[in-house]
């Protein structure tokens, strides 16, 4: 079965510097708990890369995609 | 400098996070992550966390629509993805900001004269606070601010306000203790922290003027075509 497409709110002008970490998880609805058994894929980030720096030192294998043009 | 997107390779158990890492900063533009739930333990929100350094004062950012367990979820988020606020698409309706009463043809305020102003504080104004409008009326609303010129779009963080700006009344019922709602054809709804609906709160008993009856506050989108 596809997964359904969502669209989710986010702050405006996140400014970040080193050590500042994105994370996405599953909670529980109702205790803001983690539920197990979710499997994430496709994470992606999309940045203005101010630094200008390498981006593949990540916690994970990054794998820096193809810049607009 | 044109955007870069940083992709995680393969995929694994949640939670799944990146470190801005060392002499890096990113201005970050959307995140998007598929989700899925085949294996879930049970009903879940995905959602987008933004951790400082030290590990304290996360900015949470969950999706706002439950996913069952079993079904998978492909979300992206940005600045603006606001779906469960996103204001559908309305022409030739004023704007009107309700605060009780399902529908709106129910009692708002009773006896009692009262002054409503909505007031947001734009992202698209640059942070200015600025009030989009202000009605003061007696008896039963809804209240209604007009003109908002049209077409009209607005993002930002709200404010709403009822007050009791002319002698003492008598409020059988108005108010509300969650987010406040704007709707532009009569249909009301109260975000309760997790879905939409329909919530009343209660104010009984004699309020003098100057009192400030209800404050309702939300971060959001009004569209107004």
């Amino acid at each position: 079965m596809p997964a359904e497409p969502y669209i989710a709110p986010m702050p405006p002008w996140l400014d970040l510097g080193a050590g500042y970490k994105l994370q996405v998880n599953a909670v529980d609805p109702t205790t803001g708990d983690q539920v197990t058994g979710v499997v994430i894929s496709d994470f992606s980030i999309i940045v203005d890369n101010l630094s200008g720096g390498n981006l593949e030192a990540g916690p994970f294998m990054l794998v820096p995609g193809p810049e607009n043009t | 400098m044109s955007d870069t997107q940083i992709l995680a390779s393969g995929s694994a158990a949640a939670p799944e996070a990146y470190t801005v890492p060392p002499a890096q900063e990113i201005i970050v533009k959307a995140v998007s992550a598929t989700l899925d739930g085949t294996g879930a333990s049970g009903d879940f929100l995905p959602m987008l966390s933004i951790i400082p350094p030290g590990g304290v004062g996360a900015i949470e950012c969950p999706m706002l629509t439950t996913v069952a367990a079993g079904e998978s979820a492909e979300v992206s988020w940005f600045p603006g993805g606001l779906a469960q606020f996103q204001l559908p698409l309305y022409k030739d309706y004023t704007p009107v900001v309700a605060f009780t009463g399902v529908p709106l043809t129910d009692p708002v305020i009773t006896y009692c004269a009262a002054w409503v102003q909505l007031v947001v504080n734009s992202l698209v104004a640059g942070g200015a606070v600025i009030q989009l409008g202000s009605d003061i009326g007696t008896g039963a609303g809804p209240y209604s601010f007009d003109p908002i010129p049209h077409p009209f779009v607005v993002e930002g963080f709200f404010l709403a306000t009822v007050y009791t700006g002319f002698g003492s009344c008598n409020l059988g019922a108005i108010g509300h203790e969650l987010p406040a709602y704007v709707d532009g054809v009569g249909n009301v709804y109260a975000f309760d922290g997790t879905t939409w609906g329909p919530t009343t709160s209660t104010f009984p008993g004699t309020w003098a003027a100057g009192d400030i009856l209800f404050n309702g506050s939300w971060f959001g989108r009004l569209v107004l075509e």
